[in-house]
């Protein structure tokens, strides 16, 4: 499997590019910004962008799918019908898609936004701007804050400790070193 | 996203090792597996999506090697040169480093939390977006380095030098600090919130 990690230093954010060891139908989450590395290390590995998958409907999170369809006749998947003037597959809690050789669980962690998403991916998991490596994502009071925690620990804990996590800004972590060392995870742990 | 084969063991849930069929755990002959994982180790210079998780490495130089994606996780190393390696999407976390040479490193996106880092040296290098929450430094420095986005949330620092670094969006947030020096560093634009500091 090829995975690609790119960091956008205008959205400073995270964009994963998941796809076959021997190119085709490939898997893109959270576009921010589709820039000309991207696009080399999708063409040299003779990947073909089929899937978009998004966290959630945040500018530094989506803006790139404009020009990624411009390019590739690929398929949105978000909370909502539609992200920026594209349709998209409305998901929703534990569905299973499957996208080629590749399948992807949805997870629903609101807070951060009403519409978050984290995707699972084997024994990853694409968190989005709900859990960051010691830290969660904004939230606008203390309801949110409640909710965000909440999804996370309902939702996340309940795979192993040595689950990766890749986060829609920041380092990669693993889902123990969240457990263990987040504050803002601590309470009631 | 690892893609690694499993433990041989039934029972196990763990991983393979690189190229054998168990986990280090359930290794059958350990000094021998390490014995010929240190000369492929010296003869090669990349490594991708490989497992050395569990293992312990010694006296080894890995100056100038390329690690993309790679486990490391509950590794010990010691006396170990990283100098001038370039480091990516690497998981090292939980493990044990005591006098590594990390000179010159330039390490993105990868995960030391929850390891101890003793008498290590990171001086000159480029650490950005990695994840060290949680870790356990001492008698260590990081100077004249770029940190930028990197996260120490959690951590115990002690003797540790942050000299001259960028420290642009660098979480310090809730970690215990003593005898941390931080000078001519732009600790104004790190995060600090929650520190306790020990004087």
């Amino acid at each position: 499997m090829i995975f690609y990690s790119h960091f956008s230093t205008d959205t400073l954010s995270n964009c994963y590019v998941i796809g076959p060891d021997n190119g085709g139908n490939a898997i893109i989450i959270d576009p921010g910004m589709f820039d000309t590395v991207l696009l080399t290390v999708i063409e040299e590995n003779n990947l073909y962008l089929k899937y978009i998958l998004v966290t959630h409907s945040h500018d530094s999170h989506i803006r790139g799918i404009k020009t990624i369809k411009k390019i590739y006749n690929a398929q949105i998947y978000s909370y909502r019908h539609s992200i920026l003037e594209f349709k998209s597959h409305k998901i929703r809690n534990f569905m299973k898609i499957d996208c080629g050789d590749i399948q992807f669980e949805v997870l629903e962690t609101p807070g951060h936004t009403g519409d978050s998403i984290t995707y699972r991916i084997d024994r990853s998991l694409f968190t989005g701007d709900a859990l960051f490596a010691g830290t969660i994502g904004s939230v606008s009071d203390g309801f949110t804050r409640g909710l965000m925690i909440a999804s996370i620990k309902d939702k996340l804990f309940c795979f192993d400790d040595d689950f990766l996590i890749f986060p829609g800004h920041g380092s990669p972590s693993k889902l123990g070193i969240e457990k263990r060392f987040n504050p803002d995870l601590q309470e009631g742990m | 996203m690892f893609t690694f084969k499993k433990c041989s063991d039934n029972e196990c849930q763990l991983g393979a090792l690189f190229n054998t069929d168990t986990c280090a755990r359930h290794l059958k002959m350990p000094e021998q597996y390490i014995a010929g994982l240190k000369e492929y180790i010296s003869a090669t210079k990349k490594f991708e999506n490989l497992n050395f998780t569990g293992i312990s490495l010694e006296d080894i130089d890995l100056s100038e090697k390329e690690f993309f994606l790679c486990s490391m996780s509950h590794m010990k190393f010691n006396r170990v040169n990283f100098q001038k390696c370039i480091i990516r999407l690497v998981f090292f976390d939980f493990s044990h480093f005591s006098t590594c040479n990390f000179q010159g490193t330039n390490i993105k996106e990868s995960v030391f939390a929850g390891s101890e880092i003793m008498n290590c040296d990171f001086k000159n290098s480029d650490i950005c977006r990695c994840n060290f929450i949680g870790v356990k430094g001492e008698q260590s420095t990081f100077s004249d380095s770029d940190l930028y986005c990197s996260r120490f949330i959690n951590a115990d620092l002690n003797h540790i030098e942050f000299e001259d670094c960028n420290l642009k969006r660098t979480h310090f947030s809730q970690a215990r600090l003593k005898e941390v020096n931080f000078r001519y560093s732009n600790v104004e634009e790190a995060y600090f919130d929650g520190v306790h500091k020990e004087i």
